[in-house]
């Protein structure tokens, strides 16, 4: 029996680039992993760990060289309409979004997606204007030509292009990258607010270890092709000298615990806000004051 | 005279928009690590334009290694002296072969081509990518090719190099090879070295920390200066690092912190100080 | 996909053929392709034919790449056989249908069937064999006197070298787009040509868009790294004639001369 819950489930996944050349390359490997129905999850790993390969899947823009892509327990490549239904089922928002960009007017750029989903005009119009909201376009720009905005603006409108198209999961691959600190905060924003407005199954790539602690109520970290990593924030960052060694930047504070322990002192280094290390601090200086 | 000094400073790119720059008196001295911070907007690509003769200044003076940049007939010899590094590493590339690419600037000054292969060679080590000389720049990371890049830079011997948010578009492995890279140049060659980037991590490296906000100078001192100014970084809306706000916090109970620690060493000192130990 | 695609393929090397000046190969080529449209008869070919083998040999690339670019034109080969058997009056050997099959459309087929296959191979070796950078710095140096009646040479080169670096970056940007618009649920796959034309706009227009910020950048960090044209710039590589080129040069100076000679006394 399938669980109802389980929305996206890849099975024993496995990818092979450029198969029987000298340059093949085993990206994915033999990789399971299950996304509940409306779960928040931070996926991160460095460049090359296979993390892009494999979100490719999940909407069939690659096909598997072994296993399989379950969405709501049905196989996405078990015939060609399965296929093109994952495709609207997994929105997929690729790295620098605003490149994809291409209509006379912000309105059209949104409604591409929904348009290709056959949807009627109306539905199409509340979409649009609904997402526009949400990542903070005003009404006016919505005529403007894409191209006259600026780079955050520009990709505010690539990912209300996905979000209009309100699939049951959403993959963003790092929606922040290249932005300022102010764009990112806002990116940050948006997502949460679609997610908590649609309860959208959303996963979130990144290599900054700070967002995904941030959003995330569930941790996925890959390395080398494999899943090396699966759990809450906690008991992902208790495993810090671990993610270090992986390549991955872990938050400052993070360091500065490991750096305690390194002196001897009994800190528990899977804290990843100032808020829990002042807590954590502050509970030893008292017990500390007692004895 | 320092290498880049600016007076009154100011920028428009056309006549109705705000100024880009608003009266910027900056020097930078010779041998320095500066580190320009500040959000899209701020003015601090616009400045860094200016330090390269790209953009001329609408108002005020910019001397580069003393040359005023208005100098039309001197710009090689300004470009010579402060070389560029772009955001995109891919959109600086001109040649096929690495070796080529560094190359390009030496080849336009005419030199001769023993000359040229030993810049290229000289070069290329710096930034430690000589066993790459010979790759093709499209299959290299994204730090990799910002390390050519710097070296293209590097071949003309310039006394300052100006980064124009070189990390932008890379990832945390590819930063850290580039800054690494950079630091190295400022420490053992004394190259000059003014770099624009919106990560406070970067900006803590460096020897002196500009924040921009509205096309002037808002914030202008050694990174611990800066850094510990927590409140005043909230208003420019920058967040100051990690280290410092735990300290920030923890002095709440009122234990008297310095807040000048910006590595994980130094916050532990403190942090052991806090707990009596 | 789109990542198959090698254009100018060059196989590194460091055979003599390799080492050659480009200037060296492509004015022999030139000579080869000459010598190949006037040969008559069959020990001319049968030499030319070898001394192309011979070479091929010698530059260490494996046979099997020289056949897959022979394969490309099959369909031409086969056309332009087909013509020349059919409509080249002379002795008649046999009637097929309303066609007259005569001896000289056989003999002129088989002719130019040789020819094709010898011109491409061996340009196809050219390119096997000299980087693109090679030959485009080749060309600019043998092109180098039309500078004086004012034709920009030194542009061209440089257009095509940068034409030549960005190709991969290009290819890579249209299948990341190509993917993002998928994403979005556009189809590629189906419908006649027009709906599969309409449908390359969402690919079309963002990649544009992206060439022409990418040559915006390139054109500024150029002018940074005092880029100002073609007047008294150096190179790293200045191309330089060696013992090879001697040799080389000579032997398929007398080779063809050899088959043309030849095939005027025959």
């Amino acid at each position: 029996m399938n669980d109802m819950n389980e929305v996206l489930k890849v099975e024993h996944l496995s990818h092979v680039y450029s198969a029987g050349t000298p340059f093949e390359k085993k990206a994915v490997d033999d990789v399971s992993f299950t996304a509940r129905k409306g779960e928040f999850i931070g996926l991160i790993g460095h460049t090359g760990s296979g993390k892009s390969t494999l979100i490719q899947h999940f909407n069939g823009l690659l096909k598997p060289t072994s296993g399989r892509v379950l969405i709501n327990g049905e196989d996405i490549f078990q015939s060609k309409e399965m296929t093109r239904a994952a495709r609207f089922a997994v929105g997929l928002v690729f790295q620098y979004p605003e490149y994809q960009l291409f209509e006379e007017t912000v309105y059209a750029d949104v409604a591409f997606g929904p348009k290709n989903m056959g949807l009627d005009k109306d539905e199409i119009d509340r979409r649009v204007r609904e997402n526009c909201r949400i990542v903070g376009l005003p009404e006016e720009a919505l005529d403007k030509s894409p191209f006259e905005l600026s780079g955050g603006q520009k990709r505010r409108v690539a990912l209300a292009g996905i979000f209009a198209m309100e699939p049951e999961v959403m993959v963003l691959d790092e929606p922040m990258a290249g932005l300022d600190p102010a764009g990112c905060a806002d990116v940050f924003r948006f997502i949460r607010d679609y997610h908590e407005k649609h309860g959208t199954t959303i996963l979130f790539v990144t290599h900054s270890m700070e967002y995904a602690a941030q959003m995330s109520q569930r941790i996925v970290v890959m390395d080398h092709g494999h899943i090396l990593m699966d759990g809450t924030p906690a008991e992902v960052f208790a495993r810090a000298d671990e993610l270090i060694a992986a390549g991955l930047d872990v938050p400052q504070v993070t360091r500065v615990f490991l750096e305690l322990q390194r002196r001897g002192l009994s800190v528990d280094p899977s804290v990843y806000t100032v808020e829990q290390a002042a807590a954590q601090l502050r509970a030893m200086k008292g017990g500390a004051r007692k004895c | 005279m320092a290498i880049i000094e600016t007076r009154d400073l100011s920028f428009r790119y056309d006549e109705q928009s705000a100024l880009a720059l608003d009266g910027v008196n900056l020097s930078i001295e010779e041998g320095s690590f500066t580190a320009v911070l500040g959000h899209n907007g701020s003015g601090k690509s616009t400045f860094a334009k200016h330090l390269n003769a790209i953009l001329l200044p609408t108002g005020g003076t910019v001397w580069v290694g003393g040359i005023d940049t208005k100098e039309e007939s001197r710009l090689f010899d300004i470009r010579k002296t402060a070389g560029m590094v772009f955001q995109n590493p891919d959109n600086q590339i001109v040649a096929n072969v690495v070796e080529e690419d560094v190359a390009f600037a030496c080849e336009n000054m005419g030199l001769p081509p023993a000359e040229i292969r030993s810049r290229v060679d000289e070069a290329l080590s710096a930034v430690g990518m000589t066993e790459f000389a010979r790759h093709a720049p499209h299959l290299l990371s994204g730090g990799q090719k910002q390390r050519i890049a710097i070296a293209g830079v590097l071949a003309m011997r310039p006394r300052c190099i100006v980064m124009d948010e070189p990390t932008a578009m890379l990832d945390p492995s590819g930063r850290e090879e580039v800054i690494a890279a950079v630091r190295k140049l400022n420490r053992e060659t004394g190259m000059t070295v003014v770099l624009i980037t919106h990560h406070m991590d970067e900006a803590a490296l460096a020897d002196r920390v500009i924040v921009m906000k509205g096309g002037k100078v808002a914030l202008d001192g050694t990174p611990r200066q800066v850094f510990s100014q927590v409140e005043r970084m909230e208003e420019l809306s920058l967040t100051a690092p990690q280290t410092v706000l735990l300290l920030r916090e923890l002095n709440r109970d009122g234990a008297g912190l310095s807040l000048e620690a910006l590595s994980p060493e130094e916050c532990a000192d403190q942090i052991l100080k806090y707990l009596g130990a | 996909m789109l990542k198959d695609i090698t254009l100018g393929q060059y196989f590194p090397g460091n055979s003599p053929i390799h080492r050659m000046d480009p200037r060296t190969k492509l004015l022999a080529l030139i000579l080869y392709i000459v010598t190949i449209f006037i040969a008559d008869g069959l020990i001319p070919y049968v030499i030319c034919a070898a001394g192309l083998v011979a070479v091929i040999r010698i530059s260490r690339i494996p046979l099997k790449l020289i056949l897959k670019s022979l394969k490309p034109i099959v369909i031409i080969i086969i056309f332009t056989g087909a013509l020349n058997i059919l409509y080249t009056p002379g002795t008649e050997l046999f009637r097929l249908w309303i066609f007259r099959v005569t001896v000289e459309g056989i003999r002129t087929a088989i002719t130019m069937i040789v020819r094709i296959l010898l011109l491409v191979a061996s340009t196809s070796l050219l390119t096997y064999t000299t980087s693109p950078m090679a030959l485009t710095d080749g060309l600019e140096s043998l092109l180098g006197p039309l500078k004086k009646l004012h034709v920009p040479v030194h542009e061209f080169s440089m257009m095509m070298s940068i034409a030549l670096r960005f190709i991969p970056t290009l290819i890579e940007e249209t299948d990341k787009i190509m993917s993002a618009q998928k994403a979005r649920g556009a189809d590629f796959e189906s419908g006649n040509i027009f709906q599969r034309a309409k449908a390359l706009v969402p690919v079309l227009v963002p990649l544009f868009i992206s060439a022409f910020r990418r040559a915006d950048d390139l054109a500024c960090a150029m002018e940074c790294r005092l880029y100002h044209g073609g007047e008294h710039r150096t190179r790293l590589h200045s191309l330089r004639y060696g013992k090879v080129d001697a040799w080389g040069g000579l032997t398929a100076a007398l080779v063809c001369g050899g088959v043309i000679a030849l095939s005027f006394v025959l």
